[in-house]
């Protein structure tokens, strides 16, 4: 009988773990990610290939050919090489113009992907001092028309 | 009394810290879940432009990462170190590039990861653009953000 009192002695002076210690480390770790990272909307592609100007276009497709003033302003250049202004200026702000702003511009680029299918080319003269917003919301139209086929030019 | 007196000293109040324990790994396994890790090079000072009809980020692979913006009123290109843009540093930069990509035999095409500024002149963006070009990238890719509205 004593000796099962003996025995039960023991179970009360069970190991404790000390946690304080992981505590730190988790601690550490937990305040080192709180640090580190930074919450930023995820970057997407606007992926275009860029046929050499001085290599030219095949004669048969006639390509769409556009002009982006400093302003922001988005001109197209007809066969007579006159130029018709499409939509208004590009915002003081630079902030992007989406398709729906730009509805002419739009209905254009649609209308030339709907008569040349996946071979549509399209030439663009850029203002020196035009905004790289101004630029990209023209290629954002063009990319949703799946037109990807883009040559940047300096001449009209 | 000097009996009771020493039964409470003894019987000190001990925390339970599992609780607190469960919640910091929570957090922990929180911040670890959703942290991605960026694959390209950013730079903080870059405002890329906005485009709704860009694609989501799938591999970059063969990708040659420069940021364009303006610093101190020099228009700048980093990568590794910032430099100011001129054609000759980044005819070397690109140079040495498209040797380092070539020399890992990877097949895929070039491609320029432009980071540029949404408020940067145009002329600025052709510089690169010419550089990398002259130095056989073909493919240019404009980094934007899908929506704005979170900026």
């Amino acid at each position: 009988m004593s000796r099962k009192k003996q025995g039960y002695q023991p179970e009360n002076d069970e190991p404790v773990v000390d946690m304080s210690s992981l505590i730190d480390v988790v601690f550490l770790l937990l305040i080192y990610f709180i640090v580190t990272s930074t919450i930023a909307e995820e970057e997407s592609d606007l992926i275009l290939a860029l046929p050499n100007d001085a290599a030219g276009s095949p004669d048969e497709i006639d390509p769409m050919f556009f002009v982006v003033a400093a302003s922001g302003q988005i001109q197209r250049v007809k066969e007579d090489r006159s130029l018709s202004p499409l939509d208004g200026p590009g915002k003081g702000d630079f902030e992007h113009r989406r398709p729906e702003e730009l509805p002419q511009l739009a209905s254009d680029i649609s209308e030339y992907k709907a008569f040349v299918g996946d071979e549509g080319i399209v030439k663009i003269k850029v203002d020196p001092a035009a905004k790289a917003q101004y630029v990209v919301d023209l290629l954002n139209i063009l990319k949703a028309n799946e037109i990807t086929q883009i040559t940047f030019t300096e001449n009209e | 009394m000097a009996k009771k007196r020493y039964k409470e000293e003894n019987d000190e109040t001990v925390m339970d810290l599992s609780p607190m324990i469960d919640c910091v790994f929570l957090l922990l396994i929180f911040f670890i879940v959703v942290s991605v890790q960026s694959e390209v090079e950013t730079d903080p000072k870059v405002k890329p432009t906005i485009a709704s009809a860009s694609d989501p980020q799938t591999d970059t692979i063969a990708r040659i990462v420069v940021n364009v913006y303006e610093l101190e009123g020099v228009i700048t290109f980093t990568n590794e170190q910032k430099e100011p843009i001129e054609v000759a540093a980044l005819n070397r930069f690109f140079a040495e590039k498209v040797a380092d990509i070539q020399s890992s035999r990877i097949d895929t095409p070039l491609t320029l990861h432009l980071r540029c500024d949404k408020e940067l002149a145009w002329k600025h963006i052709e510089k690169v653009k010419g550089a990398a070009s002259a130095n056989g990238i073909a493919k240019v890719n404009f980094a934007s953000y899908q929506n704005g509205e979170t900026e």
